[in-house]
C-alpha cells in the first residue's frame, strides 16, 4: 500500500513537470497510469511504449514488480519497460517473468523478449518453446523467429504446420519473421481462409503490422485485391504496408501492376491514391490501364494519376483522352485531373466539352475554367467561346458561364458580351436580367456601366445637389427649400450640417456648420441603378438631404409605369407635378428602404423632368428610379 | 548605394529650405518646406528633443517609457530625433539614437524577428512602428546588424498578412483592423524605400483592405469592414496609407480628405480632442501630401494648439506617456522638415 502510494506521489511529479523530450501526453498518460480502470492503465503503458517515454520507466517498474498489482496488468508493464528501456540483454525482472506460476506472466516474458537479440534471449525463447501453456508456446515461437530469422525454420517448423486458429496470429508472426521461401508458402496458405472471419483478420494484421520483412509487401496487396474497400481490415492493411520503405512499396506495386490483371491494377491504383502517391508509378499505371475495361479501374486510375503528388501535368494527354469516353462519370473526372495540371490550357482543351450533353460534366468543365489561369483565357474571344454556357436553357450553366464572364473578362470583352446579352437586360424575368447585369458590370469599362443599367430601364443621369441639413424626424424634407422652388443649375445655395459621427455628437444648441453647395453632374455607377449619394456629395452625408434631377427625352405622348426606391426617404416630382413621397422607418446602422412601384406616368413629347428630393438619417444613402411598360419591359430614358 | 544617394539628396535639399527660410522670412511662402518652420515651431522641437534625452529619461537600456509599450515609445523618439536631421551615432544626440536602435535590434534578435511586445494588444503596433524606424534609421546608421533585422521583421509582416489583406494585434495571419493594418503598410512602404523587398500583391491587398474600410455613404474609414461608424483618426490613417500607395488621386483617398475637412474645426483642432496626437500624426501627414492649399490650411491650426500645450520642461503630456507624447508633438510639428524618406512627398 505504501509502495502505491508512492508510486502515485511519483507519477504525479512527474505528470506535473514537462520532462524535456517528452511528447505533449506524456504527462497525461503517466497520470493515467494511476487509475483503476485496466484498460486505461494498459492504454497508457502502450502509449508511454510507443513513444519511448523514459521519465515513465520509475513508475512502470513499480507496477511490474507490484506483486499486488493482477498478473495481466504486471505483464503489460514488463512489456512496456523492455520496450522503453532499452537495454542489450533481458533484465532479470523478465527472467523472473519467464518462470512464474501465471502462464499470462510468462506470454509477456515471451513478448517483452522480442526487444533483445542476444544469446540469453535466444535460449530464453528456445526454452519457453516448450512451456506447458500454448499461447506462452506460439509467443516464444514468434519471437524465436524474429532472433534467429531463416535459422528458426527448423525449430518452427513442425508447430506452424497446423495451428489453431487462436494461435494463427502469433503463428503467422512466425513466420513472417523466418522470411523463408518454405516459411512464406505456409504463411499464404495459412493466412488465406481467416480473412472471412473479420475479427480474426483484424487481428492477424494487427499482429503483423511491425514486421519489417519486404517480402511480405505482396502478399498484402494480394489481400487487399480480395477485399472491398469499405472492408474493415482494408486500411489496416493499408496501415501495415504503410510502414514498409517507401522503395519496397513501389516496387511491389510495380510488379503487380505488371501482372496486367485487372483486378491488380484496380488494387494498386487504390494504394497508389491512399498511401503512396509515388510519380515514379505513373507510367506503369497508364500502361496497365491500357488493358483496362472495367469502369470502376479506369476511375480509380484516373483518381490516382489526378493526386496532385502525382505530377498530373505529365498524364495531361492520358486525360484528355478520356473527355470523348462515353462514360460521362469518366468524362467528369478527367475534366476533374486536368484542373490539377498546370500547364494545361484548360481553355483551349475544354473548349468543346463546356457544351457537353451532360450537365454534371458541363458543370465540371465550366467550374474548372473557373480555377484556370486567367492569362489563359481568351481576351476578347471570351463571350464567343462562352456562348453554349451564357446562352444555356439550364439555369446552373448560365449561372456559371456569368460567372466565368465575370471572373476572367475584362473591358475587352464587354462589347461582345452586351451584343450577345442586352436583350436579357430588357427580360421581364428580374433574376436572369440582374445576373447578366451584374457579370456585365464586372467587365464594363468606367462610361460602360450606366448603358448597361439604363437599358433596364434605370435613370441614370442626373444633376445632383446637397448636403442640406435634415433633423431625424425630417423636418426639412417636409419644408419646401430653394432648390426645389426654382430648379437653376446654376445657383449656388447657403447650406448647413451637422457632424455626428463617432469621435463627435453634436450637442443641443450647437451651431451648424455653413458651407455653399452647388448643381453637379451625376451619373450611377453601378448596374443596378442606384443613385448613390455618398460619393457625390460632401461629407458627411448622415442627417442630410439632397435634390436630383433627371431630364430626358420622349418622342410621342405615352402612358409608362415608374418605380421608385431608395434609402431612407424620397419625394419624387414628374414635370412638377408631385408623384410620391416616402419615409422609411428609421432603424439604427440598418438599411431603410422605402419604395413604390409601377406608379402610372403619362410622357409628354419632347423634355419630361423628374425631380427627387432625397434624405438620409444614418447609414446607406441612396436612390433608384426606373421605367418600364405595361408588361414590365423597360424603357429606356436619356436626353437626346 | 541608392538609400545613400536618396539621403544626400534629402539633405542638400533640406539645407536648401534652411538657407532660404534664413533669406525670405517675411515673404510669403513659396515651398512646403519653408512655410511654417517658424522660429517658437523650431524652439519647441528643439526644447522637446532636449527632454527626450535629459539625463534618466531614457532608459538604460536604450528604451523610453515605462513597462507597457516600450517599443513604441522607444520608435517614435528615434524618429522624432531623425526629423530635424539628427543622425545616428553623432552630433549631441548620437548616442541616444544608437542606444535606442541597440534596443530595438536586440528585442528583435531575442524574438525571432519580433520587434514589439508579445502577446499585447499593440504588439504588431510597436512591430511596425520599430520597423518604420529602423527603416528611416538604415540609410542614416552605418550598423550593419539594422538590414539584417529589418529583412526578419519585415519576413513576419509578410507572414502576417489574413487572407483579407490586413493585420491584427498579433504576428499570426487571423483577423484585420484598419489602425494595424495601416501601420504595418506604413511600415512596408518604408522598408521597401529602404531596400528591402517587399511583393507589390502584399501591398496591393493592404490597400484593398483598407479600400474596404471606407464609409460609402461618408466617405470616412471605418475600424474594420462594415461595422462601425467612420472616425476622424482611422480616416487621417486610411488616407496617409492610400497616400504612401500612390493613391493620392484615387476618388477614395479624395473622399477621405474631404470628410477629415468637414469635420468640425473647433472640435479636431481643440486641445480635449480624442486621441489627438495619434490623429494629427496621420491627418498632418496627409495634408501636406494632399497638396499645399490643404497644409496651409491645417498647419498653422494644429501647430498653434500643440505650442500651447507644450510644458516648460520641453515635453508634452497628453493621454499617453509622456515620450509618446513628446515624439508625435514633434513628428506633428515638424513635417516640413523633409529629411525622412517616408514623410517626404
Amino acid at each position: 500500500m505504501k509502495a502505491k502510494l508512492a508510486a502515485s506521489l511519483l507519477n504525479l511529479l512527474l505528470a506535473a513537470y514537462s520532462i524535456a523530450g517528452s511528447p505533449p501526453a506524456a504527462g497525461r498518460y503517466i497520470s493515467q497510469l494511476d487509475q483503476n480502470d485496466w484498460i486505461l492503465r494498459t492504454d497508457a503503458l502502450h502509449y508511454l511504449a510507443q513513444n519511448q517515454v523514459k521519465s515513465a520507466l520509475p513508475p512502470i517498474r513499480s507496477i511490474a514488480e507490484d506483486q499486488s498489482e493482477t498478473p495481466w496488468i504486471r505483464g503489460r508493464a514488463l512489456i512496456a519497460l523492455c520496450k522503453i528501456d532499452t537495454q542489450k540483454t533481458p533484465p532479470p525482472l523478465l527472467v523472473e517473468f519467464s518462470s512464474a506460476n501465471e502462464s499470462i506472466q510468462r506470454a509477456a516474458a515471451c513478448e517483452a523478449l522480442e526487444n533483445y537479440n542476444d544469446h540469453a534471449a535466444r535460449d530464453l525463447a528456445k526454452r519457453l518453446i516448450s512451456d506447458t501453456d500454448a499461447v506462452v508456446q506460439y509467443q516464444a515461437i514468434a519471437t524465436y523467429a524474429k532472433i534467429e530469422r531463416a535459422a528458426a525454420w527448423l525449430t518452427i517448423d513442425q508447430p506452424t504446420r497446423a495451428p489453431t486458429p487462436a494461435l494463427l496470429p502469433l503463428t503467422l508472426r512466425a513466420l513472417a519473421f523466418t522470411g523463408t521461401d518454405e516459411a512464406l508458402e505456409r504463411f499464404i496458405t495459412l493466412i488465406g481462409d481467416p480473412f472471412k472471419n473479420q475479427g480474426q483478420a483484424g487481428a492477424i494484421v494487427r499482429f503483423l503490422a511491425d514486421i519489417p520483412e519486404p517480402k511480405l509487401i505482396p502478399i498484402y496487396l494480394n489481400l487487399l485485391e480480395t477485399l472491398e474497400t469499405e472492408h474493415p481490415v482494408f486500411p489496416s492493411i493499408i496501415s501495415a504496408i504503410g510502414n514498409h520503405k517507401h522503395e519496397d512499396i513501389v516496387s511491389s506495386l510495380s510488379q503487380m501492376m505488371a501482372t496486367n490483371r485487372e483486378r491488380a491494377t484496380f488494387t494498386a491504383a487504390r494504394v497508389i491514391t491512399l498511401l503512396i502517391q509515388a510519380p515514379e508509378l505513373g507510367q506503369a499505371l497508364r500502361k496497365a490501364l491500357s488493358t483496362a475495361k472495367e469502369m470502376e479501374t479506369f476511375q480509380a486510375g484516373l483518381i490516382a494519376l489526378g493526386c496532385k503528388e502525382m505530377q498530373p501535368d505529365q498524364h495531361q494527354e492520358f486525360f484528355s483522352e478520356f473527355l470523348d469516353h462515353s462514360e460521362s462519370n469518366l468524362r467528369t473526372l478527367a475534366i476533374r485531373c486536368l484542373s490539377h495540371c498546370k500547364e494545361a490550357n484548360l481553355y483551349e482543351i475544354l473548349s468543346k466539352i463546356i457544351d457537353d450533353e451532360d450537365r454534371a460534366v458541363r458543370y465540371a468543365a465550366l467550374n474548372a475554367l473557373l480555377l484556370a489561369p486567367l492569362d489563359k483565357a481568351p481576351t476578347g474571344k471570351l463571350v464567343a467561346y462562352l456562348e453554349p454556357a451564357l446562352a444555356s436553357t439550364d439555369e446552373p450553366t448560365r449561372a456559371l458561364g456569368f460567372k466565368i464572364l465575370s471572373h476572367a473578362g475584362n473591358a475587352d470583352d464587354f462589347k461582345p458580351a452586351l451584343t450577345m446579352l442586352g436583350d436579357a437586360l430588357k427580360s421581364t424575368d428580374d433574376l436572369r436580367r440582374e445576373a447578366v447585369a451584374t457579370a456585365l458590370g464586372s467587365i464594363a469599362p468606367e462610361n460602360g456601366i450606366a448603358p448597361v443599367a439604363r437599358s433596364q430601364g434605370y435613370i441614370t443621369d442626373w444633376m445632383v445637389v446637397g448636403t442640406f441639413y435634415n433633423d431625424k424626424e425630417h423636418k426639412a424634407f417636409h419644408e419646401e427649400l430653394a432648390p426645389e422652388k426654382n430648379i437653376d443649375f446654376k445657383a449656388t445655395y447657403p447650406s448647413t450640417y451637422i457632424w455626428a459621427l463617432r469621435g463627435h455628437q453634436n450637442k443641443p444648441g450647437e451651431k451648424a456648420i455653413e458651407r455653399d453647395v452647388t448643381w453637379n453632374e451625376a451619373s450611377v455607377d453601378r448596374t443596378n441603378g442606384k443613385l448613390r449619394m455618398g460619393p457625390l456629395l460632401p461629407p458627411p452625408g448622415t442627417f442630410s438631404l439632397a435634390y436630383a434631377v433627371a431630364d430626358f427625352s420622349c418622342q410621342s405622348a405615352k402612358e409608362v409605369f415608374l418605380s421608385i426606391d431608395g434609402d431612407d426617404a424620397f419625394k419624387v416630382w414628374f414635370n412638377d407635378k408631385i408623384l410620391a413621397e416616402e419615409i422609411a422607418p428609421y432603424q439604427h446602422r440598418q438599411s431603410c428602404i422605402a419604395n413604390r412601384s409601377k406608379i402610372p406616368v403619362a410622357l409628354k413629347p419632347g423634355i419630361n423632368r423628374i425631380l427627387v428630393k432625397s434624405a438620409n438619417i444614418g447609414h446607406e444613402w441612396w436612390v433608384r428610379l426606373r421605367l418600364t411598360d405595361a408588361d414590365g419591359k423597360p424603357i429606356e430614358a436619356y436626353k437626346q | 548605394m541608392t538609400r545613400s544617394i536618396n539621403f544626400l539628396t534629402t539633405c542638400i535639399t533640406g539645407l536648401a529650405v534652411l538657407c532660404s527660410t534664413s533669406l525670405a522670412q517675411d515673404k510669403p511662402a513659396q515651398s512646403v518646406g519653408v512655410a511654417r518652420l517658424t522660429e517658437p515651431v523650431v524652439t519647441a522641437i528643439n526644447n522637446g528633443l532636449a527632454s527626450l534625452a535629459k539625463k534618466g529619461v531614457q532608459n538604460a537600456d536604450g528604451s523610453w517609457g515605462g513597462n507597457q509599450n516600450r517599443v513604441a515609445e522607444t520608435s517614435l523618439s528615434l524618429m522624432a530625433f531623425m526629423l530635424p536631421g539628427n543622425v545616428p551615432g553623432r552630433g549631441v544626440y548620437g548616442r541616444h539614437m544608437n542606444l535606442a536602435i541597440d534596443y530595438l535590434l536586440n528585442l528583435g534578435k531575442s524574438q525571432r524577428g519580433f520587434i514589439g511586445t508579445p502577446r499585447n494588444h499593440a504588439g504588431m503596433y510597436e512591430h511596425g512602428l520599430a520597423v518604420l524606424a529602423l527603416s528611416e534609421a538604415w540609410g542614416q546608421s552605418k550598423n550593419p546588424r539594422i538590414g539584417s533585422a529589418l529583412r526578419a521583421a519585415v519576413d513576419i509582416i509578410l507572414r502576417s498578412q489574413n487572407r483579407e489583406g490586413g493585420w491584427r494585434y498579433n504576428p499570426e495571419p487571423r483577423d484585420a483592423d484598419l489602425s494595424m493594418t495601416v501601420m504595418q503598410l506604413v511600415a512596408l512602404e518604408s522598408a521597401s524605400e529602404a531596400g528591402i523587398s517587399v511583393p507589390q500583391t502584399t501591398i496591393d491587398k493592404a490597400k484593398d483592405y483598407v479600400l474596404s474600410c471606407q464609409d460609402e455613404t461618408s466617405g470616412g474609414f471605418k475600424y474594420q469592414p462594415g461595422g462601425g461608424e467612420p472616425g476622424f483618426a482611422r480616416t487621417a490613417a486610411g488616407v496617409m496609407s492610400l497616400i504612401m500607395c500612390g493613391q493620392r488621386n484615387l476618388k477614395q483617398t479624395q473622399r477621405g480628405i474631404a470628410f477629415l475637412k468637414a469635420y468640425p474645426e473647433n472640435v479636431k483642432f481643440g486641445k480635449g480632442f480624442s486621441r489627438f496626437h495619434y490623429s494629427h500624426y496621420y491627418a498632418m501627414q496627409s495634408m501636406y501630401q494632399s497638396g499645399d492649399a490643404d497644409f496651409h490650411l491645417w498647419y498653422p491650426k494644429i501647430s498653434a494648439t500643440i505650442l500651447s500645450t507644450q510644458k516648460e520642461d520641453g515635453s508634452w503630456n497628453g493621454a499617453h506617456f509622456t515620450a509618446y507624447v513628446t515624439s508625435l508633438s514633434i513628428l506633428i510639428l515638424g513635417v516640413p522638415y523633409r529629411y525622412l524618406p517616408i514623410y517626404q512627398r
